[in-house]
């Protein structure tokens, strides 16, 4: 057995060499991959476990969001001025169209054979190309959006409305694509009034945070809290089977609803007649008119015009602007838009500040007053203009080359003197004018609860008041530094209410989803700032200006508006410029002051520029309009009584005798008409309204009763007025300041406008005005 | 130890004789002729594979089958069961009848690669040969007959098996055809295992060590020459060391994909395995399958068996698989012939080596390419020729030296 044979069985068995090489073989295998994955897989199900399982259930978990309900905003009487109403987001999940079924798509034959790629890609085209058609939007774009497979979350539509969003839904579900898309309830924002008090309120963007105005200040209270679902959902975005269910609900939490100040009526007469004032004065950088109640700080109307709709917050309000801005393009274009965005959004009535002029001179008066250095009988005399040092030419009154001569404190604010108030203001001294100036509010914040109150404004500190007997003199008369409209109002309400400056404000209730008071604005007195006794002295000293004085434009029957004047130049900001504000600021009624009206014109283009003229008369309008409505009843003086107006009597069915008695009981001229003994009819009707020495048409037959055309009572004195409504046999109710010399008022409006027909008889509203006072 | 006994002459010579007359009773023995053991481990692995498979499969089956969650699951069992007889017959037949078939099986497997590379696709990858109603993959009868064609060849010329030429040149050229042709379908992962198998079997079979290292040097080379120079499957390199970063961009690419899209299936994977921790979810419990792992019936079922049943649940697979390979190695050191020898050790070592590979892919330990997890993953034609091949080796059990049942 030494030799082998070449076939024997050891020489056919593997060799030694084999051997040993194949074990070297099945040890690498053994170490390199075995050992190395085994390793591998304790990195990664022990050592890393935690964080890949975290990350695979944030997948194997969809959260979505249930956004909360915005509160609602109120004015003062509950009447909604914000609300949200529900609307529907729709959200694509290109990650579950794999798991739709092609062949329930409308119009597919059913019977071709799809690879899943190819019938993704048919499911991908119908969804871009339906979409793309029911929501206006584009097939590239939302074709792409398809193509995500590994999103759930494509948004495809915002604030979908209730028709749409159910047309929506039927097309999903008859093309069988609904696991692909998902519809969230959103919430989108309504200002059912419109542009009322839109600078007030402000707007919500998209996402339905507040940008502006309350809803941005107040935005945390009313956003609530947004809620969850979170539910276990498979690959495809389809729920798990139900031994892997899971959900969890987090209830969004609706936001805090806003109570305000507000008064819809009033905020509607004010935005209203400021309108009417910009657009017929031409005022290039807008308006602002504010009312205040006098005795709280709670702002009852704030109006910048030209402002804009929140509903379409983004559109350019003003006509001119917006044909301008279509003229443009490129950046020219987008510079104009978003500058002519930033201007009608922006709260002039907070934000921007101006010279008040010669309304100041009020505090002024209040700061003499208050140290007693003056009296009502206090005497400066006006010689055209007045000397101060630190400035090589005399400062001229309004009136120059005319003078005031010697006034008294009272003609010397009802003439609006220039020369007099430097003197008194030198008199006061810097140090007390600077107290005053300061405890009257102008060089902080008012601290109104409201976005954008500006911080910057140009106001005089105590060295440069005392460095420069210029600069006390001119700020003695409102110029040379700045304040802002709020300021304004609310230094105006501490004058008013006893000399309380209150912190003014415009939420007074914050309410949860059921209505429950969460929190409630308190009247917060800032400081006590002058006296009651100056307060009233000086109430009655602006109250007689108005019924009689420089600022008769306000004046309203049966209210004393007591208030004052201002037309400022505006060269603390702009060098040289020859452009005014035209201001009015005053309260209601003087003897028991409840409201504050401001009234403020940025640069009028007006041939009379005074505030006197062009302001006054939209504060009278307001004042007219809204007191009714607060329940403030007038209180006519007798002269008012006698000279102004009459209650018609009912005399219908009386003889004519004791009618005719009646009539002229009244104070009314009786005609009679027809050749009856009683009286069928009577114009004006029981209970109008009707100037005294006004007739009553008294009808003793059936007769139709005669018309005529009523004529253009504007632009005439009150003797031509009433000569004209005589010849007419109309009446004529006069409005406005008609006392005193009669014939310098000049109508201005009717209530009747010309050309209607009316019956003989009728009450027709006329309104009077002074065009030229006598101050600045 | 085997050798020195096996070296023995006199005592080889009897027990030769004894096993000589039990020979032919034994092949025809269904279940006392073969080695036991490895059949036991094998049934082991085919009925877990099959468990797994159903666990995997059922959810993806019922979305994309028409609510037929058994649908992977059944066809796989058919299969199993045809694999199982065809093992057994195969185990039947004395293996080096195989001899007259290495040459033309590993000719009929190039035929069959090159018909696949011509068979019309829609993606662009050729891998399948389809037959009527039958498809599958001819590299799967690529490595057996790669296998059978060495072994055949080492056998022949053991002797010669150190010289450059017999030893080297002529049966490397047969590797690197085969492995050509797979890698141009292209099958990267397929590329790798026959290489790796192929190399394997000339190291044992006595090619010398520093021919065959140099080769590899020279691959390796042209590989990082093609990866870093050339900048072949940058994205799948991208995705490979940063899957996390690649899952997180979603911009497109050229190919229409983005970096989430590349990286979708390896980080699911990592989500499935790492969701496992310890002890896993439990049998049925994993939420990857719930459609964010795709086909996870094919070639990631393992990150599904991780996430059910942990760390503990895949080391013990992956020890049933290496007691399978030991076993199939004894079998081969017990081998009455080199022919036998080395066609076990082939076989054996494919299936570890395809393991291995399948398991560094699905943890990210290797760069995704597609490869299927053996006995596991779901594959009709597949399985049924994996059987059939372990019925190769329990024929060659049935000739070794070795204690039976």
């Amino acid at each position: 057995m030494d030799k082998q044979p070449k076939n024997t069985p050891t020489t056919r068995t593997p060799t030694r060499q084999m051997r040993v090489r194949a074990r070297i073989v099945l040890v690498m295998v053994a170490v390199l991959f075995f050992a190395a994955n085994i390793a591998k897989l304790c990195q990664l199900q022990l050592v890393e476990g935690k964080d890949w399982q975290k990350r695979a259930v944030s997948q194997q978990m969809s959260d979505t969001v249930v956004t909360a309900k915005r509160g609602p905003i109120y004015d003062a009487n509950m009447q909604p001025l914000a609300e949200s109403a529900d609307v529907w987001k729709i959200i694509m999940s290109p990650k579950n169209i794999a798991a739709c079924d092609w062949k329930r798509m409308e119009g597919v034959n059913e019977n071709q054979a799809l690879s899943n790629d190819e019938a993704v890609l048919l499911m991908r085209r119908r969804i871009a190309t339906d979409l793309s058609e029911m929501f206006g939007l584009d097939y590239d774009k939302l074709y792409q959006q398809t193509g995500k497979i590994g999103s759930q979350y494509e948004v495809i539509q915002s604030k979908v409305e209730y028709k749409e969003k159910t047309a929506f839904a039927e097309w999903a579900e008859k093309n069988g694509l609904s696991k692909a898309f998902y519809i969230i309830t959103d919430y989108k924002r309504y200002y059912p009034q419109g542009s009322l008090a839109s600078t007030i309120l402000g707007f919500t963007g998209t996402d339905n945070a507040g940008l502006e105005g309350l809803e941005a200040k107040y935005n945390s209270v009313l956003s609530g809290t947004p809620g969850r679902i979170i539910t276990a959902q498979n690959g495809i975005g389809d729920q798990m089977p139900t031994d892997m269910e899971y959900t969890k609900v987090v209830d969004a939490l609706d936001g805090y609803g806003l109570v305000t100040t507000i008064n819809s009526t009033v905020q509607m007469y004010t935005e209203k007649y400021l309108a009417e004032a910009v657009e017929s004065t031409g005022a290039l950088h807008r308006g602002v008119a504010i009312v205040m109640d006098v005795n709280t700080g709670a702002i009852l109307a704030m109006a910048t015009k030209g402002d804009y709709d929140p509903n379409e917050p983004f559109t350019i309000a003003d006509p001119d602007t917006k044909a301008l801005v279509a003229t443009l393009s490129g950046d020219e274009k987008s510079e104009a838009i978003y500058a002519a965005r930033q201007l009608q959004w922006r709260n002039k009535a907070i934000t921007d500040s101006y010279e008040p002029g010669s309304v100041f001179k009020v505090f002024t008066t209040a700061m003499g007053l208050e140290e007693n250095l003056i009296s009502e009988n206090t005497t400066y005399t006006c010689t055209n203009a007045y000397k101060v040092e630190g400035w090589p030419y005399p400062i001229r009154c309004h009136v120059y080359p005319n003078k005031h001569g010697a006034l008294n404190l009272p003609d010397a604010i009802s003439k609006s003197c220039n020369p007099y108030f430097m003197q008194l203001g030198l008199k006061i001294g810097a140090p007390t004018f600077f107290k005053y100036f300061n405890g009257f509010g102008f060089t902080e914040k008012t601290g109104v609860d409201m976005n954008g109150e500006q911080d910057y404004r140009i106001f005089h500190s105590l060295e440069t008041l005392q460095n420069s007997e210029a600069s006390l003199a001119t700020a003695s008369f409102g110029q040379t530094f700045q304040v802002t409209p709020i300021q304004m109002i609310t230094a105006m309400c501490a004058i008013a209410n006893g000399g309380k400056l209150m912190t003014p404000y415009v939420v007074s209730q914050v309410l949860d989803a059921e209505g429950n008071v969460i929190s409630a604005t308190q009247p917060k007195v800032k400081r006590q700032i002058i006296s009651e006794d100056t307060s009233d002295r000086i109430c009655k000293i602006l109250g007689d200006i108005v019924n009689g004085g420089g600022s008769k434009n306000a004046y309203v029957a049966g209210y004393r508006v007591a208030g004052k004047t201002g037309t400022s130049e505006k060269r603390a900001t702009v060098e040289n410029t020859e452009d005014v504000i035209a201001s009015f600021s005053g309260f209601a009624p003087a003897d028991d002051p409840q409201v504050a009206v401001l009234v403020l014109l940025d640069d009028p283009q007006t041939e009379i520029r005074y505030g006197g003229t062009l302001s006054a008369p939209v504060a009278q309008k307001i004042f007219e309009s809204i007191m009714p409505h607060l329940g403030i009843e007038p209180s006519y003086t007798e002269d008012e009584l006698n000279t102004l107006s009459r209650i018609t009597p009912d005399v219908t069915g009386q003889t004519t005798s004791v009618a005719q008695t009646k009539v002229s009981n009244a104070g009314l001229k009786a005609t009679l008409v027809g050749k009856g003994d009683k009286v069928v009819m009577q114009v004006p009707a029981a209970g109008e309204t009707i100037p005294a020495g006004g007739t009553v048409l008294l009808y003793t037959e059936q007769t139709d009763a005669e018309a005529v055309t009523v004529p253009d009572f504007t632009g005439l004195t009150i003797t031509e007025v009433n000569a004209r409504a005589s010849r007419l046999g109309l009446n004529v109710q006069m409005t406005g300041l008609v006392s005193g010399s009669a014939d310098a008022a000049i109508s201005n409006r009717q209530s009747v406008k010309e050309g209607e027909t009316v019956l003989k008889g009728t009450v027709i509203e006329v309104n009077f005005y002074y065009q030229d006072t006598e101050e600045n | 130890m085997a050798s020195s006994r096996a070296a023995r002459p006199g005592s080889s010579s009897s027990a030769q004789e004894k096993n000589g007359s039990q020979l032919r009773r034994k092949f025809f023995n269904l279940a006392t002729g073969f080695d036991m053991h490895f059949f036991v481990l094998l049934m082991i692995v085919l009925i877990v594979g099959l468990a797994t498979l159903y666990s995997a499969s059922h959810v993806y089956a019922f979305n994309y089958n028409d609510g037929d969650s058994f649908f992977y699951i059944r066809k796989q069992a058919i299969f199993a069961a045809l694999g199982l007889v065809a093992m057994l017959g195969v185990s039947m037949v004395d293996y080096h009848v195989l001899h007259r078939f290495a040459l033309p099986l590993w000719l009929v497997s190039l035929g069959l690669l090159g018909a696949a590379l011509v068979m019309p696709s829609a993606t662009g990858i050729r891998r399948w040969v389809h037959f009527g109603s039958i498809s599958f993959q001819p590299s799967e009868i690529a490595k057996f007959a790669l296998v059978l064609l060495l072994a055949h060849y080492i056998s022949l010329n053991y002797k010669k098996m150190k010289k450059f030429t017999t030893g080297f040149v002529f049966p490397i050229l047969a590797v690197v055809i085969t492995c050509g042709l797979v890698v141009i379908e292209p099958h990267l992962s397929g590329t790798l295992l026959i290489a790796i198998l192929g190399f394997a079997m000339l190291f044992i079979g006595g090619t010398r060590v520093w021919y065959l290292g140099g080769t590899i040097l020279l691959g390796f080379a042209g590989v990082l020459f093609m990866v870093m120079v050339l900048g072949y499957e940058q994205d799948r390199i991208a995705v490979w060391l940063h899957p996390l970063e690649s899952f997180a961009n979603e911009i497109t690419f050229a190919d229409g994909l983005s970096g989430r899209d590349h990286a979708w299936q390896t980080v699911q994977s990592l989500y499935a395995i790492g969701s496992g921790g310890l002890l896993g979810q439990g049998p049925g419990n994993s939420r990857q399958k719930h459609l964010f792992l795709p086909e996870p019936q094919n070639d990631f079922i393992f990150s599904v068996f991780c996430e059910e049943m942990g760390l503990v649940g895949a080391v013990l697979v992956l020890v049933l698989f290496a007691l399978l390979m030991w076993r199939g190695f004894k079998i081969a050191m017990k081998a009455p012939d080199k022919f036998g020898c080395m066609l076990a050790l082939g076989l054996t070592l494919q299936i570890g080596i395809q393991v291995a590979i399948n398991v560094a892919v699905v943890s990210n330990l290797l760069p995704n390419t597609g490869i299927s997890l053996p006995f596991f993953s779901y594959g009709g034609t597949s399985i049924l020729m994996l059987m059939a091949q372990m019925g190769v080796v329990l024929s060659v059990s049935r000739q070794s030296k070795m204690e039976k049942l």
